[in-house]
C-alpha cells in the first residue's frame, strides 16, 4: 500500500518539475534553517567537548544579596572565597570544581599583540571536564600547593605564540609580564562554552586579586559534578541547607545584607536565570523554542497548502477512481498525508545535506573561534520532527478537502484521456 | 441483487432545479445482464452512479445484495463498493502514473491482501482479458481496446458480484467493442456476475438479458 503511494508520489513529482522545484525549495529552505538553528542550540546547550559531563553537572554562578530595608541588591557571580567556604565542602556532589569568568589579558609576540582569554581553575576542573591534551598534562594540587606558575594553553595560543604545531611543554609564556611554564596544550574550545573556554588556563592561586577577596561575589563558577542527574535534588537540597545557615545580616565590602539567594542550577537554568532570556524554566524555554519553530514553519506551510491544493486538483480523476474502487475518505486523506510527508522527508534529506555543508563552512569561517557545530542525532531528530510537523501542517488540510470530493464530480473533473 | 424503489434525483442550483431521475423502480436479479438505453442526458449515468453508490438519490431507497444503503456512512459505502461492485467507465479511467498491474491491483489495496497475493490476482485478472503480456506497461502505451480490457480486469480483480459498465464500448471501434462485449458476456455467463450496462448501441443492448429505457429521467420500458 505505502509502496503504491510512494510510486505515485514520485510520478507526480516528476510530472510537473517546476512545481516540484518550488515546492521542494520551500521545504528545503525552511528545514535547512530549522536544522541549522537546532545545531546552534545543540552547540550551546547540549554537553559537548570538553564539557561532556554537563548533563551531570550543576552550576553555582549567581549570588544575589539583598537588603530589603534599603531595597538594594548586589548580584553577580560568586567569589572563590564563597565557593571555597560554602560549595566545595558539600558532601552530595561527586566532585566540585571551580573556574573563573572570562577575563582578558594581552601578551606580545614580537610586535604583535595577542589578546588572551584567561581561565583560572582548580585541579578538579580538569577532572570534571574531558579536555583533549595534545601535549603535556593539567596542573595538579601539588602545583597549586607549591605556588607554581604553570599554564595549560590551547592549540590556537600555541600556534600564535610559539608557532604552528610547536612542541611547547616546558617553554615559557609571558602573560601580563608574568612568565608561566607551559605544562599542557589542549584542543581549542568554542568561546560559546563560557564556563570551560579559555586560551590560557592558570591555577586560581596565581590570580592577582579575586582568589583572595573575602567578598561573596566575584568572578567564578562552581561546577558540581553528580554521579547522575537523579542526585540533583539532593545536591540542591544540601546546598540550600548550607546557604540557610549563613548568618544574617552579613557585611560584604562595606554593605550590609539581610538576604542571600543562591542556587545550584543546571547549565540551561543558569543561563535562563541570569536574564539573557527572560523565561522562568527550561520547560518554558523549550516550549517557546517549539512554538517559534512551528510559527516559522507556518507561513511556508500555508504556501505549500495552496500548491498542494492545485496539485491534488490535477488528480481529481484519480481521487474519483480510488473512491469508486473502495477508498474511504479516511484512506484517501491518509494517502495524501503520507505522500506529503514523504515529499517533506525528501526535502528533509536535501536540507540535512545542505546543512552539513553550511555548518562545515560556518565552523571553518572562524566567526565563532573553535566552533564545532554538528548535525548529530539530537539535531537529526529535531529535523525529523520538524519534517513531520511541516508535512502534516501542509498536507492535512488539502488531503481532507480533496478526499471529501464527490466521486462523480471527481471522475468528471479529472483528465479522462486514458 | 440490486433494488431501487421510487428513486428520484434532483440537481439543484440557486436558480434551476433539474429532475434527473423520476420515480425509478428497478430490480436486478443475481446473474442478470441488464442494459440501460436512452438519449443523452436522460439520466442513464446518474442511475448507474446511484446503483454504484457513487451518488445518493434525493428520494427513494437503494438496496444492494438485500442491504438498504441509505443509512450507510462513507466508510461502509466504500467497503460495499470495494467488495461487491466493479466499475467500467466509457473513458477507462486508468491512473496514468501507475503500471497496468498497479492499476489492476487498485481495489485490492483497500482490502487486507498481501502484495504478493495482489500481484497474483492481478495477473489472473489480466490473463482473463488476454493482457498477461502488458503487466509492466503504462496506460499511455496501450490502445483504447486494451485500456478498456485493463479496466475490466481492474473491475473484476476483487471478484465483485456486480459489474457496472457505463458505455464500455462507447470509445471503441466495432471490433474492439465486440471484444469487450464478449468479455462482459463471458463474465456474466461463467461467473454469474450481475451486470448493468449503460449503452447507446442497440446491437450491444440486444445481446443482454433485459433492456431498460429511460427518457427524461423516467423509465419508459
Amino acid at each position: 500500500m505505502i509502496l503504491n503511494y510512494l510510486k505515485i508520489t514520485l510520478k507526480v513529482l516528476g510530472r510537473n518539475k517546476f512545481f516540484t522545484f518550488v515546492s521542494l525549495f520551500g521545504i528545503v529552505f525552511t528545514l535547512l534553517i530549522l536544522i541549522v538553528l537546532s545545531a546552534f542550540l545543540d552547540h550551546l546547550i547540549a554537553p559537548h567537548y570538553p564539557d561532556v559531563n554537563r548533563g551531570r553537572c550543576l552550576y553555582v554562578g549567581m549570588v544575589d544579596m539583598g537588603n530589603p530595608d534599603e531595597g538594594s541588591h548586589k548580584m553577580g557571580p560568586p567569589s572563590y572565597h564563597f565557593l571555597e567556604k560554602y560549595v566545595k565542602p558539600l558532601k552530595t556532589p561527586k566532585l566540585v570544581g571551580v573556574s573563573s569568568m572570562p577575563s582578558f589579558a594581552n601578551t606580545y609576540v614580537g610586535n604583535r599583540r595577542l589578546k588572551l582569554n584567561l581561565k583560572f581553575t582548580d585541579p578538579e576542573f580538569w577532572e570534571i571536564t574531558a579536555f583533549d591534551f595534545l601535549e603535556g598534562k593539567p596542573y595538579s594540587q601539588q602545583n597549586l600547593d607549591n605556588g607554581d606558575n604553570v599554564a595549560v594553553i590551547n592549540a590556537r595560543t600555541r600556534d600564535n605564540y610559539f608557532g604552528e604545531g610547536a612542541q611547547v611543554v616546558g617553554k615559557s609564556i609571558e602573560v601580563e609580564n608574568v612568565a608561566y611554564r607551559v605544562i599542557g596544550v589542549v584542543k581549542d574550545v568554542p568561546v560559546t562554552r563560557l564556563i570551560v573556554a579559555g586560551d590560557v588556563y592558570l591555577p586560581y592561586t596565581v590570580a592577582r586579586s579575586q582568589a583572595k577577596s573575602p567578598s561573596m561575589s566575584g568572578n567564578y563558577f562552581g561546577i558540581l559534578l553528580a554521579d547522575s542527574p537523579s542526585d540533583f535534588t539532593a545536591i540542591k537540597e544540601e546546598f540550600r541547607h548550607v546557604i540557610a545557615q549563613v548568618p544574617m545580616p552579613m557585611d560584604d565590602e562595606g554593605f550590609t545584607f539581610g538576604e542571600l539567594r543562591v542556587e545550584a542550577q543546571s547549565y540551561l537554568e543558569y543561563f535562563l536565570n541570569i536574564g539573557l532570556i527572560d523565561v522562568g524554566s527550561t520547560g518554558t524555554f523549550y516550549t517557546i523554542i517549539g512554538i517559534f519553530m512551528l510559527l516559522f514553519m507556518l507561513l511556508p506551510a500555508i504556501n505549500l497548502v495552496n500548491l498542494n491544493m492545485s496539485r491534488i486538483m490535477e488528480r481529481s480523476s484519480e481521487i474519483g477512481i480510488r473512491k469508486a474502487f473502495g477508498a474511504s475518505i479516511g484512506r484517501l486523506a491518509g494517502q495524501f498525508i503520507i505522500e506529503n510527508v514523504f515529499i517533506t522527508l525528501l526535502g528533509g534529506v536535501v536540507a540535512v545535506l545542505l546543512s552539513l555543508i553550511f555548518i562545515r563552512i560556518f565552523n571553518e569561517s572562524g566567526l565563532i573561534p573553535g566552533a564545532d557545530l554538528a548535525v548529530n542525532i539530537q539535531v537529526l531528530l529535531v529535523g525529523l520532527g520538524a519534517c513531520l510537523a511541516f508535512g502534516l501542517l501542509s498536507g492535512v488540510i488539502p488531503a481532507i478537502r480533496m478526499s471529501r470530493m464527490n466521486v462523480v464530480d471527481a471522475l468528471r473533473g479529472g483528465e479522462v484521456d486514458s | 441483487m440490486i433494488s431501487l424503489q421510487q428513486v428520484e434525483k434532483v440537481y439543484r442550483t440557486k436558480t434551476v432545479e433539474t429532475l434527473a431521475l423520476n420515480n425509478i423502480n428497478l430490480h436486478v436479479d443475481k446473474g442478470e445482464f441488464l442494459s440501460i438505453m436512452g438519449p443523452s442526458g436522460c439520466g442513464k449515468s446518474t442511475l448507474l452512479n446511484i446503483i454504484g453508490l457513487l451518488d445518493e438519490p434525493s428520494k427513494g431507497e437503494v438496496a444492494i445484495a438485500g442491504k438498504p444503503v441509505h443509512n450507510f456512512r462513507d466508510k461502509e459505502l466504500a467497503r460495499l463498493r470495494n467488495e461487491k461492485i466493479g466499475f467500467v467507465f466509457q473513458s477507462f479511467h486508468l491512473i496514468n502514473d501507475l503500471s497496468v498491474a498497479d492499476n489492476v491491483e487498485l481495489p485490492l489495496l483497500y482490502r487486507n491482501v498481501s502484495a504478493r497475493e495482489r500481484r497474483r490476482l492481478a495477473e489472473e485478472a489480466l490473463a482473463s482479458v488476454g493482457l498477461s503480456n502488458r503487466m509492466r506497461h503504462f496506460p499511455g502505451q496501450l490502445s483504447g481496446g486494451q485500456k478498456q480490457r485493463v479496466a475490466i480486469a481492474r473491475a473484476i480483480v476483487g471478484r465483485p458480484s456486480i459489474l457496472l459498465a457505463d458505455e464500455p464500448t462507447g470509445n471503441l471501434d466495432s471490433v474492439m467493442g465486440n471484444e469487450v462485449m464478449d468479455i462482459l458476456l463471458g463474465l456474466n455467463r461463467e461467473h454469474a456476475t450481475t451486470i448493468v450496462m449503460v449503452t447507446h448501441d442497440e446491437g450491444m443492448a440486444h445481446r443482454t438479458n433485459r433492456l431498460v429505457r429511460l427518457f427524461d429521467g423516467s423509465q419508459v420500458q
